[in-house]
């Protein structure tokens, strides 16, 4: 096997990990919230981190994306920065109104509803 | 440029000092409003050193008096705290939703987010015009803070404050 064919490999399994691990924690994110109504996946360009931004109505309205940093763990072995923000305030989002945090673009996202995730 | 680390343990320090300061107002002789501002300001703090770590900027810190209870809210998610209360993320999320009502009314003390109403730094007028100091009022947040919910509440941010580092 070639060295290019093994770092592709590697990271291809690395995708794999970090979405599975993506998936799993938002699955227990809608089971724990009924109001969570939609999370999106942030994925950053190169850094091995979960980005999720959760719209949830039951979720205080500040005007701000408030991102909280999860160290890794032994559990979830990635960096987690979570916001909530409520339906209205991700509207604004969307309209630039509100800012991201710093290093945040919705260039390469993922939605997930409820109804997606939770059978 | 300040690192994020530097600006994070400003803000903690902050925190405690504000801490620090409203355990001393635990003392009878001082008036209510002393010790909930100091307990208002040592949680906007924490929240703010939070923040930091969330890459929120600078700006939108320093202007922002809301994060503790959006903090608690997704606290859930850290291990450190799974490992340090002996709980799992769900039985975690359910014991701290019961702290969110009384974290908002702390909160919620912040002049900017008192909407005119009773704070512990300004006078205030209620509809009819009455005027309230805040030396004179009684707070009916002190009950609350008296509640087990209360007293587990203050607890836990004492060791968010103590153990910033180890669980951060």
């Amino acid at each position: 096997m070639s060295c290019s064919q093994l770092i592709g490999e590697t990271a291809m399994s690395q995708n794999h990990n970090i979405e599975s691990a993506v998936e799993k924690l938002i699955h227990e994110h809608f089971e724990l919230d009924e109001s969570l109504e939609k999370v999106i996946w942030i994925k950053p360009a190169a850094t091995p981190e979960i980005q999720l931004l959760e719209i949830n109505a039951a979720t205080p309205a500040t005007g701000d994306v408030m991102s909280f940093y999860f160290p890794p763990s032994d559990e979830m072995p990635y960096s987690l920065f979570l916001a909530e923000v409520t339906p209205e305030e991700w509207q604004k989002v969307l309209r630039n109104e509100i800012p991201l945090p710093e290093g945040w673009s919705l260039e390469n996202h993922k939605v997930f509803s409820r109804e997606m995730v939770v059978a | 440029m300040t690192d994020r680390r530097t600006l994070q343990m400003a803000f903690l320090k902050q925190a405690r000092a504000d801490w620090s300061a409203y355990q001393k107002t635990l003392h009878p002789s001082w008036p209510v409003c002393h010790r909930l501002h100091f307990l208002q300001m040592a949680t906007e703090k924490l929240g703010k050193a939070l923040l930091v770590g969330g890459k929120m900027s600078f700006e939108r810190i320093t202007g922002s008096h809301a994060a503790f209870v959006k903090f608690l809210r997704v606290a859930s998610n850290n291990y450190n705290l799974h490992a340090k209360l002996g709980m799992n993320r769900s039985q975690l999320n359910v014991y701290f939703t019961q702290f969110l009502p009384i974290a908002h009314e702390i909160e919620t003390l912040a002049p900017a987010l008192a909407q005119d109403g009773p704070n512990p730094e300004y006078p205030w007028l209620d509809k009819r015009g009455q005027v309230y100091v805040p030396v004179d009022y009684s707070f009916p947040l002190t009950k609350l803070l008296q509640s087990p919910q209360g007293l587990h509440l203050v607890k836990y941010i004492r060791i968010f404050l103590v153990e910033f580092e180890k669980l951060f």
